[in-house]
This record gives structure tokens, sequence and C-alpha cells, in this order.
């Protein structure tokens, strides 16, 4: 007969291999990162433009050149070039981040060859088709209407009101008119300025053939000469706009049955050293199911479904973020919660079992986002927008590996000052 | 081809052991037949609820998390109205730890009067969270008792009312625990770089002793033919009308369920898709139309569901959703837009299989309704269906006395 008690013995996991992308460089400079296998028959082109939200002007700006440039190239038709890749089984999609912006192809690679040129037609001859403008206004002024009406979303934007202030890009809060007022040729202008082939990186990832790379290559001559890749430091002086990290902000919803909760706290200008262990110290704190937060919040008390908190590097600010949805009877005792833990970490090292705990996890975790060429790939994107390379990965683990309660409650009393966290509510305190 | 290898112990459980050499995870997945279709009615919700459970401890093991975090693992749960499926993912070297843990909570739970109290809460919150504080949210909630009379489809898995969950008491909770978690009732999916003969040690070393049980599945009744077409109203403080209409249709095993997935891509998968191209850009109607089917063990539901503009109203809205629909009962597509589907619902399903987990999850499924080989069976039944069973199996569908039509009315609704 098994027995129980004993716990099966467990290796420590203290390297993680990963596929590094073979890079392609055109004569202008750029890049086509490649991410090679052939365990499924199908690929993944990524085109990332420096395009985020942090280049716009004018609200909705970024996301609407976003949305339409996949619609159709110059000269075609919009149905007919839906109907075709949808007949050859792809998907396309839009992703937007502050920083970056870009269009992603799904393929199976027995199509690639029959989409590859109409794709990159999106950027070769952009079209914004103006019925499809008018269209995506009508649908924006919906979804902007709809969204006013979630707690969680009015929270999440009003902490980044908070933290940015309106006239900054990220911290403006939408209204639906800002889709009637959106105008078409600021969009046409985006593009023009942004989505350009000097301007941009590609990422294959699959069972692609070097054939296909060299069209890939070859496709960055069709760009305009001399001019570079934006940055968006350059392009707005973000320190210059701020906003006012209040305490406490409310968003009133009088028949809400949960409040949308959300905090943020300004981490200042860590070093890469100290970002690396930050980010050990956001998992101990809320990054994870057995996080402080977690156990405290949900699992103690029966506050909320979900709590969690993240590190975000956005524009020039590093920040970290608290997201939840708590009882309305409860919100001001959740809020009470969190500023316990967070106090609680600079003022009493964490037990030596937890850390273990949270290493093994943070390892694990870093193995699953790697885990094969897609997941690395896009893990490399994300690196890749915030100038990076995989590199970070091994860092990260390092410090993981090093890593001790001292230096997680030095790091806390140096970045987690609960007196300088601001919260919003959007529901009832 | 997914090729597997099947085994089963004496106890009745089924394992299932699919080889993946690329990766350096491995997925275990452990799938139980109960889902909320096996509750009793005044008790809805308590699959989910033990779901839940199912993390405050098991008999030898007070704390399930800690224990896999430790183990480089990851996990989650979901509960559905037919099954309730378990996963983890833990470094290879680790995947005894997945045995250690999974088999301990089928051999017996805690059982801890705190964790059932604390569950009740979060899954409360989890009630108000999806359900209640979502513009929307409570949709589910009142089609389901619309569409089906007498079969347990009628709830959603979250239960009918936060009361059935927050008055289970611990004798219930150990009562659904014998009468549906038990090692017959149960299959285990390992996949990744493992060698499926070392994967049978491994089950029968820590499965292998938990006895057989006594399942106990109320007999499951039969929902009646609809015989005329059901509406409701609901009013509520959302920024637009919304049209929800869902029509009976087959169960999963049927010859017609193909046909019925590929009809609702040719309604809305995709741009290029009727509902996109003639509802949503040309008539400009909606601003978000969609439709989609329910996979389910028993005759399910082929949902359709739309946001109206402020300037349509509901019987227009509907009327040009079944002029959609009656151009495919008139057969109204063409043979290339049936293939276009097909190669969309294919390369859907190859981008799905990427991952050894997904894997994982799909053999449990099809293992749970009959056997895991279908797995390798669904693109030639996606390619069989012919443009006169899409025809067919539509005109079964798409007739009004077999709707049930939810119109939800925005209170704040402004022709502005």
């Amino acid at each position: 007969m098994i027995d129980r008690t004993i716990i099966p013995k467990i290796s420590k996991i203290n390297h993680v291999d990963y596929q590094k992308p073979v890079e392609y460089i055109a004569d202008n400079g750029n890049k086509v990162f490649g991410f090679y296998s052939k365990n499924a028959p199908v690929i993944k082109l990524d085109i990332i433009f420096n395009a985020g939200v942090l280049f716009q002007s004018t609200a909705l700006q970024a996301v609407f050149a976003n949305s339409l440039i996949k619609e159709a190239p110059k000269g075609k038709n919009p149905d007919e070039i839906s109907e075709f890749f949808d007949y050859h089984g792809s998907y396309i999609e839009s992703f937007i981040s502050p920083e970056t912006a870009g269009l992603r192809l799904f393929v199976p690679s027995k199509y690639y060859k029959d989409v590859i040129d109409t794709f990159l037609d999106f950027i070769n001859n952009p079209d914004l088709p103006k019925d499809e403008f008018e269209i995506l206004q009508k649908k924006y002024y919906e979804a902007i209407k709809n969204n006013l009406m979630k707690t969680q979303y009015v929270a999440m934007k009003g902490l980044d009101h908070e933290i940015f202030g309106s006239q900054h890009p990220l911290g403006y809060i939408l209204n639906p008119d800002d889709a009637k007022n959106i105008e078409y040729p600021k969009i046409k202008k985006f593009v023009r300025d942004y989505y350009r082939l000097n301007n941009c990186d590609l990422i294959i990832s699959g069972d692609y053939t070097l054939d296909m790379i060299d069209v890939l290559v070859k496709n960055f001559k069709k760009g305009k000469k001399g001019s570079e890749k934006t940055s968006f430091s350059e392009h707005l002086n973000l320190s210059t706009v701020s906003g006012k990290m209040q305490k406490l902000r409310i968003y009133e919803f009088k028949d809400a049955v949960q409040s949308g909760l959300c905090a943020g706290l300004d981490l200042g200008k860590p070093t890469t050293e100290e970002g690396l262990v930050l980010n050990v110290l956001n998992m101990v704190f809320g990054g994870y199911f057995g996080s402080k937060l977690m156990k405290n919040i949900r699992e103690d008390k029966g506050f909320t479904y979900g709590i969690g908190s993240v590190i975000r590097e956005t524009g020039d600010k590093v920040l970290l973020k608290i997201i939840s949805e708590v009882g309305v009877d409860v919100t001001k005792k959740a809020i009470d919660e969190i500023y316990y833990e967070m106090d609680m970490l600079s003022k009493k090292t964490i037990s030596e079992d937890e850390l273990e705990a949270v290493k093994s996890y943070m390892i694990g975790e870093i193995l699953s986002s790697v885990d094969g060429v897609i997941p690395c790939s896009m893990v490399f994107e994300k690196l890749h927008s915030q100038q990076r390379d995989l590199s970070y990965i091994t860092k990260q683990i390092d410090t993981i590996n090093n890593i001790t309660p001292e230096i997680l409650m030095h790091t806390a009393k140096k970045f987690f000052n609960s007196d300088k966290l601001s919260f919003v509510v959007a529901g009832k305190v | 081809m997914i090729k597997f290898d099947r085994f089963v112990l004496k106890n009745g459980l089924r394992l299932l052991v699919y080889q993946d050499k690329s990766t350096p995870l491995v997925s275990v997945n452990t799938l139980y037949n109960v889902g909320a279709v096996n509750e009793d009615e005044n008790r809805t919700g308590f699959a989910h609820l033990f779901e839940h459970l199912m993390f405050g401890g098991s008999v030898n093991i007070p704390e399930f998390d800690t224990v896999l975090q430790r183990a480089g693992g990851e996990n989650n749960a979901f509960t559905s109205n037919d099954i309730t499926n378990y996963y983890i993912t833990i470094p290879l070297q680790n995947i005894e730890t997945a045995f250690y843990l999974e088999s301990d909570r089928m051999l017996e739970l805690a059982f801890s009067q705190k964790s059932l109290d604390v569950q009740k809460n979060v899954v409360s919150e989890e009630f108000r969270q999806r359900y209640l504080n979502q513009p929307y949210g409570d949709v589910s909630l009142h089609l389901r008792p619309l569409a089906y009379k007498v079969h347990p489809y009628k709830w959603s898995t979250i239960g009918k009312e936060i009361s059935h969950i927050t008055d289970a008491s611990m004798q219930e909770v150990k009562d659904f625990f014998y009468n549906h978690y038990a090692p017959n009732n149960a299959i285990l999916v390992v996949a990744g770089n493992v060698e499926p003969e070392n994967i049978l040690k491994l089950t029968e070393k820590w499965f292998g002793n938990i006895l057989r049980r006594n399942v106990r599945n109320k007999e499951i009744p039969i929902e009646p033919q609809q015989t005329q077409k059901r509406e409701l109203i609901l009013e509520r403080d959302v920024t637009a009308d919304a049209i929800y209409m869902a029509y009976h249709m087959s169960k999963r095993l049927s010859d017609d369920y193909f046909a019925s997935d590929l009809i609702s891509d040719l309604l809305s998968n995709g741009k290029s898709s009727m509902f996109n191209k003639n509802l949503i850009k040309g008539d400009k109607l909606f601003s978000q139309l969609d439709a989609y089917i329910q996979g389910a063990v028993f005759p399910g539901l082929f949902m359709i569901n739309g946001k109206l503009y402020p300037e349509t109203d509901f019987k227009f809205a509907e009327t040009k959703i079944k002029e959609q629909l009656n151009k495919i009962i008139r057969g109204k597509f063409s043979n290339r837009d049936l293939q276009k589907v097909k190669n969309r619902a294919i390369s859907a399903m190859l981008f799905a299989r990427i991952h050894h987990l997904n894997i994982a999850m799909e053999l449990a499924y099809f293992e749970a309704l009959g056997k895991a080989e279908m797995i390798n069976e669904i693109e030639t039944k996606y390619q069989q269906v012919t443009h006169e069973k899409i025809v067919e199996v539509a005109n079964k569908i798409f007739r009004d006395n077999n709707l049930s039509c939810i119109y939800y009315k925005s209170k704040n609704k402004k022709n502005d």
C-alpha cells in the first residue's frame, strides 16, 4: 500500500531552454526574426510597427488605424479580400499596445504562399476604406457606451487617468462622442507616418521555408529610403504630463453589486536588476494563485472571485497595478487588506518555504511561456517592444535562483510605499 | 493523426497517453463525468461549487496549490453542463507530484468546513461578477429556462440562484463527492515526452488502490419537442437593445452536429460571413451579431445573438436575421462558401492542437463522449458535410416553433 504521507521528491528546476530566433537582416537594417518548428503544419507571421497608442495625437487614432489597415489594400474590394483570407483558413488579428501595433497572420502552411502577397500588400499599399471607417465609428460609439457601464472597465481606465492625467494618450477616458468626432484624414496621416516598411520588424514562426524568408526580406526594399524608425520618447515628452494620483477616487454606480477595484503605485525608475527583483516581489504580493492578496482576500475572506497584481512598464513609467472586483459591502475592507499586505512585505521577511514555492512556480511559468515556437515568439515580441531580447529570461531566472527573503524585504521597503498607493473604485465604498 | 495509448485500470479508471517529444512539460488532465446536468433542481450550481472545493485540500494534502507550485506546476479547472475537467501542466521531472495530488483528491477530500464556507463566498462573488454585475450578464439565466422546460440544461452551471450555493451543507457536499467522484467515472489523460508504460506504472501506483464507487446518476429527463415560439422581454439598464435567439439542435454525437457547426460558421465566422457582410456592414443594423452552437452531450442550442443599433427595432432585426437563415434553408450559398467554412474549421483545429494540453483535453472529452479515437475523425467529418446536408439540417433547426427568443430592451435607449 502506498504511503500517501510522503510527498514525491521534487526536482528543482533552475534553468529553462528556449529557442532563440534566427535573424535575417534586410539591406535597410530591418529584421525578420524566425522561430522554426516542423511540429505542426502552421505558420504565424507578425508585422510589428512602432505605432502604439503613445504615438497618437487624438483619441482613437492609433486603434482605428490598426483596425482599418487590415480591411483592404489599395485598389482591392474589402469583401473580396476578407473572403480570400477566410477561404484559405487564415485568421488576421490586429494588435496594439502603448508602444507597438501590428498585424498577425495565422495560416496553415499549405496556404501560406497563396496569401502572403496580399497580406504584405496591406502594408505595401495601405488603403483605409471610407465605408469601413464609418462602420467602425458606429461600432465604437456603441462599444464605448457599453464599456462605461462596466465597473471593471471604469475602474481600470480611472486608474490610468489618475496615473497619466487626461492630456496623456493612456490617461484619457474615452467617451462615445470621440468615435463620432475622429476625423478620417487623421487616421490616414497616422498610417502614413507610422505604418511604414522602415518602421517595422517581422516575426515568423512555425513550419516556414527559407524561400519564404527571402520574400519577406526583399519586401523591405519596397519601403522609402531615408526614413528612420520612430520612437515614442522623441515623439512625446511624456514626463511633462502626469495625473494626480489621489488616494481614493470613486466613480459611483448606484445599482452595482460589486465594485471594480483598482490600485496603482508609481515605482519610479528601478534599475534592470531591481526590476527583476520587483517581478519576484510582485509574484509574492499578487502575481499568482498562492499570492498574499489571493490567500487573504479570496481564500481566507471570500471577498472576491479574483484579485491580482502586475508590474507594467508603460511609456516612461514603471507601475504596480492591483486589479479586482469585490462585493460592494466589503470594498472598504478589501482596500484595508491590500494596504495591510503591502505594508507587511516591508515589515517582515517572508518564510523560506513561501519563497521556495514562488521560485518554483515562477520558473515553471517561464518554462510554460516558452513551450513551443509560437508561445516563444509571443514572449520575444513582448520583450522586443521593450527593447529587450530573450536573454532577459535568463537574467530573470538567475535573479529567481539567487533571491532571498531579505532582498525581497529590502526591495519592498524601497519601492512598495503604500502611502503612495492610489485607489480607484467604480461601484460603492 | 494523433496517436495515443489507452489503458483501463481494474477500478475502472481510463488512462490515455499521448506522446509529444518536443516539450519539457507534461499535461495531466482529469475529467470527471459529472456536470450541472447531474444536479438536483433544488441544489443547482453544485458541480461548479464542487470544482472549487477540489482545491480546498484532500485527505492527506492540506493545500493542493502549494504542493503544485513547489513542483513548478500550474493548474485550473472548468465545469460545464456535462463534465468537470481539471488540468495540470508541470515540468516533466516532477510529473509524479501531479499523480500524487490528483489521486489524493480522487481518494477523498478533506471536507473542511472553513473551505466550504469560503468557497461559498467566492462562488457567490463569481455569480455576481459574471452574471449580475455585467451588462447583459443575466441572459443565460433566463434563456436556458425559456428553451428547456424539463431537461437540466434549463439551468446554468453557476446555478439558478445564489441561495442554492450558500445553503449547501457539508453532508450534501460529501454525498456529491461519493456519488460522482470515482475512478470508474473519470478519465485521466497524460500528454508530453513520456513513455506509456511508465505512465501506466505511475497510474497503477497512485490511482490503482482507489476503490470503485457506486456512481449514482439520476435519470435525465428528455426535453419534449417545442411546439410554439417562446418569447421573453427583459428590460434592463443597458445601452443598447439586444436580441437572443436559441433554436434546439442535435446532440454532439448526431450526424447533424458538424453541419450545424458549419451553418453557424457560414452565418458568422469571419469577416466574409453572411451576418457580417449583409447585416453588420451592408444594412448596418447591428453593432455585433454572432451565431454559435453548444456542443452538448444532450441536444443543445443553436444560438444567435446581436446588439442592435438605436435605429433598428426588434421586429426588423429578427426579420432580417431570418432572411439570412432562409438563404441557407433554400440552399442559397455556393460550394465555395461551404469549402471556405470547412477550411476555417480545420485550420482552427490545427492551431488549437499545437499545444499538448489542448490535445489532452480533447482526448479526454472524446473519450467521455464515447471513444477518444473520434479525435482523428473530425477533419473527415467536416469534409463529408454536403450542400444538401446543410440545407437539410438548417430546415430542421430554423423553425419558429423551435425558437426561444429574448428581447433585451434598453431602458436608456435614445435615438441619438
